[in-house]
């Protein structure tokens, strides 16, 4: 997957983007999933992500995040332990490219990687969703900037035993530099 | 020893003022001299009859260790309240009616032979009977079970016909005799060998039998040969050549016959006290001798082993008394009581009518001599009456006989030759206000009667024919092979059946009761009729508990119970105070048929006054025995048999029925013993000289024994035992849980629970799978447990001496 994006991002500078971005953000995720709602209920995941323009207002985007919780299982109130991995990438248009204030939305894939240990056994999953935000980046100065932005993700796993969604959404801030 | 000196002299002083003035005391020794002696201790005579002589009324013959071979008769009667007494000094005084037989020489092989001058019918070795010898052989041992061979074809009057086992050549049974219980088997007899033809397989006999064709050698016919010196080929066997009076002999352990005391019936012994009054004889044993008491008046023998008697003892005259004493090994009769207020009491006769003749029996009351009496208001009292070729104790057919008492006897093992029989027989009489009652009769179980379908025709009281007058009440009738109390046709009339115990076991005609013919002013109450064995009978079907196959008697307040099937109850219907249900017997199996607390037989009989005379609670009960009564069928002496010691002990927890302790009981005797446990506590074993968890148990005593009752506090199962299955899970995985909770028992106060341990079941198979303390929460987690699987568990609660109690089952689904 890191090569995939390597790549992506190397397409990305081949093409002679003009404008670039990294964002180093903190978001509050709160699962759609009524029993991962259960189990864990939301938290807190960090990541970070790539822009890249592909014109004046479109760009191509990457990301990644993390997110860990312990929980308790449903009966036996044993600890748990999850943690999620969601790899996205997709396209962004900003809406007012250029300005202090410049909104946007992005839609994009995400290929979330999964894994929980409980006394009951542990699981690793994979599974592939999409995800679709809206945010503001406020540009404090040439190459700084601060985002702030909105997303709701779904992805789908499924195991042996259960089949469950991994996404929600998430509201998030981060800061921005600017390239 | 003053204390002994006085003793002795007080004694003295008693015995004057009891005998008579003048009372001689006589002594008479196998060391003494009839010519050199006076009859003193120091100077005794040498026989009996020297002394007979000389005594008088008061005085007593002491007669020493010994053996001495005479019939003594005394000279003069005693008087009332003054016997002439010949008293056994000793545990060895042998008054013997044989002769020894000496100069005994080797025969052929095992076989030694000796010259006797007489003839005889019986053979001894130090005191033990031989064996005639025969054909088939005794096997058995017990020439009261003897072994037969079985006719193949009905030769009639004269002769037997037998394909498979006659099969010598021409000639070879001339000169033997034959024993058969012929045709019906209602008697056996014995005839000399005509002829054998062995061509047709045919023994003529004769002289030919006179009766009718019931009584024909046909093909059931039973038999076997004896009499021939050929057949002498197994220990213990004899053969007398009367021709030249040469007898042959094997030992038992095929030894020198020289180094025994040999000896042969034939001789004269015993005591004559015909026509004698207020003779006392005690303490002898007679070996095959006599002791005659016809026209005997007061005469008491007491404490006499009549043993192999010449005759059978006959009773006649009035007031004579024996008791404690064994009359056995008859071949014919044991006793005949005859006469008026003549008593049988605490003896024990046994093994007799060894040719299984009819009007023979254990004991008979009545003689054909004194025909048409058969004696009035003569008892037999607390014997024990067993073993015998055909009916216990019977009456003369013929004879009449009034006011008899037959009371707390047993008879059992009737029929061992003969057929249709019973305990007690009785045919065309008039009892007279005789009463037979709380006798225990059991074991009747003769030889099967191919003619009915092989069943065995025995019954515990039987009533055959034209019989009236008796009552029958408070007896116990068990294991007969035919009926248990039978009233046969064509007349059983004025005959009072009560407060009987009638097992029967649905076998052979198998009705506890059975009633046929006509019945006039007989009446049927109060008895307790049960169906137990559970044989196919006559029509194969299961026993009736009353069965009345012709003439219906009056009946009211009987008892019915038959487990086997409900419908068998009484053929012509229940009567309106009928009971019905199970008689909850203290111990079936153990033949005690006394009625448990609850049993619906218990104070639902009617009052009848002279027979329930003493009931306990608000009626009588039903059957033999009145619970909480004093009175209980069955002897209340038996004096021969040495006692034994049952002691019951208990463990905590519980008591014993009968209460714990030590019985000092006949040998021999069999005891039911139930364990009661108290409140909270259970059951659990025997240990001692029983063991197993049957309850009650029969101990039967042929040894001193200890049986002790084992118990267990009851742990009580766990309370409000449930299982639940529930889901645990993660995110992305499940389990399924089998959830038990439960609580502890309050039953249990007292006791230090300390855990609970949880069991699996899997089909047989009780695996531990957990524990939990006492102190925790009562709940276990068995994980994980298949999705649709049924689980089961049981949860024992477990005290601090490690003893899991009683489980509580749980079901998880």
């Amino acid at each position: 997957m890191k090569k995939m994006f390597v790549m992506g991002l190397m397409v990305v500078l081949a093409a002679g983007a003009a404008f670039g971005s990294i964002v180093l953000k903190a978001t509050s995720f709160s699962p759609s999933d009524a029993d991962f709602k259960s189990l864990y209920g939301g938290g807190m995941a960090y990541g970070g992500e790539l822009s890249f323009g592909l014109s004046k207002s479109l760009e191509i985007w990457v990301g990644a995040s993390a997110f860990s919780k312990k929980g308790k299982t449903s009966y036996t109130q044993e600890e748990t332990s999850l943690s999620l991995i969601p790899l996205s990438g997709g396209l962004k248009w900003r809406i007012r490219p250029g300005k202090v204030v410049s909104p946007y939305l992005a839609v994009g894939a995400e290929y979330v990687l999964y894994k929980e240990s409980a006394a009951i056994g542990d699981v690793s999953a994979k599974g592939i969703g999409f995800i679709g935000k809206g945010g503001l980046l406020f540009q404090v100065a040439g190459f700084l900037g601060i985002d702030a932005h909105v997303a709701y993700s779904s992805c789908s796993m499924k195991t042996s035993d259960f089949t469950f969604n991994v996404g929600g959404l998430e509201l998030g801030a981060g800061v921005v530099f600017i390239f | 020893m003053n204390r002994f000196r006085l003793s002795a002299a007080l004694a003295v002083v008693c015995l004057a003022f009891v005998l008579p003035a003048g009372a001689t005391e006589y002594y008479v020794s196998p060391s003494g001299s009839d010519a050199g002696g006076d009859g003193s201790q120091g100077r005794p005579w040498r026989t009996i009859q020297k002394a007979a002589n000389a005594m008088s009324a008061g005085d007593t013959c002491h007669v020493i260790d010994g053996e001495y071979n005479e019939m003594v008769r005394p000279a003069r009667s005693g008087a009332a309240g003054a016997y002439i007494s010949f008293v056994a000094e000793g545990q060895s005084v042998y008054l013997n009616g044989t002769r020894p037989i000496t100069g005994w020489t080797p025969h052929s092989g095992n076989i030694w032979k000796a010259s006797a001058g007489w003839d005889f019918g019986e053979l001894f070795v130090d005191k033990q009977r031989m064996v005639l010898a025969r054909w088939p052989n005794l096997t058995s041992g017990d020439i009261y079970r003897p072994n037969f061979y079985q006719a193949t074809a009905n030769g009639g009057k004269t002769s037997i016909i037998d394909s498979v086992h006659l099969t010598q050549p021409g000639g070879f049974w001339n000169g033997a005799k034959i024993f058969m219980v012929p045709g019906w088997g209602w008697t056996a007899d014995q005839r000399d060998v005509g002829g054998y033809d062995a061509s047709s397989h045919r023994i003529s006999f004769s002289p030919a039998i006179s009766f009718s064709d019931y009584y024909d050698a046909d093909q059931y016919s039973l038999y076997f040969l004896y009499d021939k010196l050929s057949l002498l080929d197994a220990p213990s066997e004899w053969f007398l050549d009367r021709a030249s009076g040469t007898v042959y002999f094997w030992l038992p352990d095929g030894g020198n016959p020289n180094d025994h005391l040999i000896e042969a019936s034939g001789g004269s012994g015993g005591f004559d006290l015909t026509d004698r009054s207020y003779i006392r004889v005690a303490g002898f044993k007679l070996m095959s001798g006599d002791i005659k008491m016809e026209n005997a008046t007061g005469c008491l023998v007491e404490e006499v082993r009549h043993l192999f008697p010449a005759a059978g003892l006959l009773v006649s005259g009035s007031d004579n008394v024996i008791t404690r004493s064994e009359i056995a090994y008859a071949n014919y009769t044991g006793v005949w009581l005859a006469g008026t207020r003549n008593t049988l009491s605490k003896c024990h006769v046994h093994h007799c009518n060894y040719y299984g003749q009819t009007f023979n029996a254990l004991v008979v009351l009545g003689h054909r001599k004194y025909w048409p009496s058969g004696g009035s208001r003569n008892s037999i009292v607390d014997c024990s009456l067993h073993d015998t070729g055909r009916d216990g104790v019977m009456t003369v057919g013929g004879q009449d006989i009034s006011d008899c008492v037959i009371e707390h006897n047993e008879i059992y093992n009737a029929g061992l030759i003969a057929k249709d029989l019973a305990g007690f027989y009785s045919t065309t009489t008039n009892g007279g206000g005789t009463v037979i009652r709380y006798n225990i009769v059991h074991d009747i179980w003769p030889k099967e009667s191919p003619q009915f379908g092989s069943v065995r025709l025995g019954s515990g009281i039987y009533f055959d024919v034209t019989n009236s007058g008796f009552a029958v009440h408070h007896n116990v009738v068990y294991r007969t092979a035919g009926y248990g109390i039978q009233l046969n046709g064509p007349l059983t009339l004025n005959t009072l059946v009560y407060n009987n115990t009638a097992v029967g076991s649905g076998g052979g005609w198998g009705d506890a009761i059975h009633s046929a013919g006509q019945l006039g002013g007989t009446v049927l109450a109060n008895n307790l009729v049960v169906i137990l064995d559970g044989r196919k009978g006559w029509d194969n079907q299961l026993g009736w508990c009353i069965n009345f196959s012709d003439d219906v008697a009056v009946y009211h307040h009987n008892g019915y119970y038959n487990p086997l099937t409900s419908t068998r109850l009484n053929n012509k219907g229940l009567e309106g105070t009928a009971v019905t249900g199970n008689p909850l017997f203290t111990c079936s199996d153990g033949n005690d048929f006394s009625l448990l607390a609850g049993s619906p037989m218990i104070n639902t009989g009617a009052v009848i006054p002279g027979i329930t005379d003493g009931y306990v609670g608000a009626a009588p009960d039903l059957g033999a025995y009145e619970r909480g009564g004093s009175k209980r069928p069955g002897p209340r002496d038996k004096w021969w048999l040495p006692s034994q010691i049952l002691t019951l002990q208990t463990g905590v927890g519980g008591t014993t029925s009968p209460s714990p302790g030590a019985y000092t009981l006949d040998q021999g005797r069999s005891v039911c013993v139930a364990a009661v446990a108290d409140f909270h506590y259970r059951f659990t074993n025997w240990s001692g000289d029983a063991a197993g968890d049957a309850n009650p148990v029969t101990v039967t005593l042929d040894s001193n024994k200890t049986v002790k009752a084992n118990f267990q506090r009851i742990i009580y199962p766990p309370a409000n035992a449930t299982g639940t299955k529930v889901l645990n899970r993660t995110l992305s995985k499940a389990e399924f849980v089998s959830v038990l909770t439960w609580e502890a028992n309050s039953e249990n106060t007292g006791l230090n629970i300390v855990s609970y341990k949880i069991y699996r079941i899997d089909g047989n198979a009780r695996t531990a799978i957990g524990t939990v303390a006492a102190t925790a929460e009562l709940k276990f987690l068995h994980r994980p447990v298949g999705k649709d699987a049924t689980s089961t568990y049981e949860i024992v609660a477990v005290t601090n001496e490690l003893k899991e109690g009683e489980a509580a089952s749980v079901t998880v689904r």
